[in-house]
C-alpha cells in the first residue's frame, strides 16, 4: 500500500506545474495509470482526498484513465494485447513477449482549472 | 462549473527517475557496483547478503543499505559480516526510493566502496517501480513460496536482470517443482539468468559470487581513474 506516497508525488508534480503557470486552484486532475503499475485505483482515490486537503487541489476529483498492457510481439512484429490483462503472452500467436509498450504509465495528463467568472 | 483544461504530461515517478539518474552517475564516478535485492518477506535476502558479504568482505570494500519498515534486525545481522551497514527505516513506506538511498549515503565516501548491496523492503509490488540507480536488480523467490510467484508479480521478475531461487536445499521437502518455476520465470522474462541457490548449504553460492565479483571488477575498470 504505497498509494499515499504516490498521491503525494502526484500532488507535488501537480503543484509544480500549477505554480509555473500561476494556477491557484484545480478542480480535477486527469491521470493515466497502467495496469502493470503497482497502483490500486480505489486506494489511490482514497489517498488523493487525504493528500489534496489544504492544497490547491483540495476537494478535486481524480480522474483515472486505466491503460491496458500492450506488448511488442517479436513474432507478429507489431504491438499486441496480452492473453489476459497482466500476462506477457501475445494474444494472437502465443509468443511470450516481454517488451512492455504500454501499461506502466503513472502520468499526470492534465488539470482542470475552474473559470473564475461563471460562463453565460 | 466551467473549466479550462491545462495539459501537463508528466510522469509521477519523474522525480525518482531524476534522482536515480544522479545516483547512477555518482556510482559510475566512484566505480561502486550496486545491487538492489527484491523479494517478498522471508525469501532470504538478508541470509544471502550475510553470506555474500561474509565471503567477499576480505577481498572487497563492501557496504550495505537495508530497508525495513520498522526494525533494524537485518542491519544488525549484516553488521556481523564486518562491513559498513546503514539502516533505512521506511515507516509507512513499503519500498525504498532514490531519495531515501541518496540520504542514507550522506557522509559516505563512495570511492571507498566497490560494492554496495541494497536490501529493499520485503515486498514484490512497490519496489519494482522504483529505480535506485543500481547496476543489477536481483529478484529472489524461495522454494517455499510456490512456483507461480513470477506470474503473480510479473513486474518484479520482468525488471530484474538476475533471478535467484533461494532455499533450494528445501526443495524436495516442500515439493517444489523446479521446472514449473523456471517455466513461469521464462514466461515473464525470457532468457533471464536464473541461479538456484542455498545460502545455508552453499549450493549455487559460487555461481552467484562469481557473478558479483565479475561485475564489481568490470565496474571498477570502467570508472574514471581516481585522482
Amino acid at each position: 500500500m504505497h498509494e499515499i506516497s504516490i498521491a503525494l508525488s502526484l500532488l507535488e508534480g501537480l503543484s509544480e506545474e500549477a505554480e509555473r503557470r500561476r494556477i491557484g486552484r484545480v478542480s480535477a486532475v486527469r491521470v493515466r495509470i497502467g495496469v502493470m503499475s503497482a497502483v490500486v485505483k480505489d486506494s489511490l482515490l482514497f489517498a488523493w482526498d487525504l493528500a489534496a486537503a489544504g492544497t490547491i487541489a483540495e476537494g478535486s476529483e481524480l480522474k483515472i484513465e486505466e491503460v491496458p498492457l500492450a506488448l511488442w510481439c517479436s513474432k507478429c512484429d507489431c504491438e499486441r494485447a496480452p492473453t489476459f490483462p497482466t500476462s506477457f503472452q501475445c494474444s494472437v500467436c502465443g509468443t511470450f513477449a516481454t517488451e512492455i509498450r504500454h501499461g506502466r504509465e503513472l502520468d499526470i495528463v492534465a488539470m482542470e482549472v475552474p473559470d473564475d467568472i461563471p460562463a453565460g | 462549473m466551467t473549466y479550462r483544461l491545462v495539459e501537463v504530461q508528466k510522469s509521477v515517478l519523474s522525480k525518482n527517475a531524476g534522482l536515480a539518474r544522479d545516483l547512477r552517475q555518482r556510482f559510475a564516478e566512484s566505480g561502486t557496483f550496486v545491487l538492489n535485492l527484491l523479494s517478498s518477506p522471508g525469501a532470504g535476502k538478508t541470509t544471502l547478503l550475510e553470506e555474500t558479504l561474509r565471503r567477499l568482505a576480505s577481498t572487497h570494500r563492501a557496504a550495505a543499505l537495508v530497508g525495513d519498515q520498522a526494525t533494524d534486525n537485518d542491519s544488525l545481522r549484516l553488521a556481523r559480516a564486518k562491513v559498513a551497514v546503514r539502516q533505512i527505516t521506511t515507516g509507512a513506506e513499503c519500498r525504498l526510493d532514490a531519495l531515501m538511498v541518496g540520504k542514507a549515503l550522506d557522509g559516505w565516501a563512495l570511492a571507498d566502496y566497490d560494492l554496495l548491496c541494497i536490501e529493499n523492503v520485503g515486498n514484490l509490488i512497490c519496489p519494482a517501480e522504483y529505480d535506485l540507480g543500481e547496476d543489477l536488480r536481483v529478484t529472489l523467490m524461495s522454494v517455499t513460496e510456490g512456483e507461480d510467484k513470477p506470474l503473480k508479480y510479473p513486474l518484479a521478475f520482468n525488471t530484474a536482470q538476475t533471478i535467484i531461487i533461494t532455499k533450494i536445499d528445501l526443495s524436495s521437502a516442500t515439493g517444489f517443482d523446479r521446472a514449473a518455476a523456471r517455466a513461469n520465470i521464462e514466461r515473464v522474462h525470457p532468457g533471464v539468468q536464473v541461479i538456484e541457490l542455498s545460502a545455508r548449504s552453499g549450493q549455487g553460492l559460487n555461481e552467484w559470487l562469481e557473478l558479483v565479483e565479475q561485475r564489481v571488477q568490470a565496474k571498477r575498470v570502467a570508472a574514471p581513474a581516481s585522482v
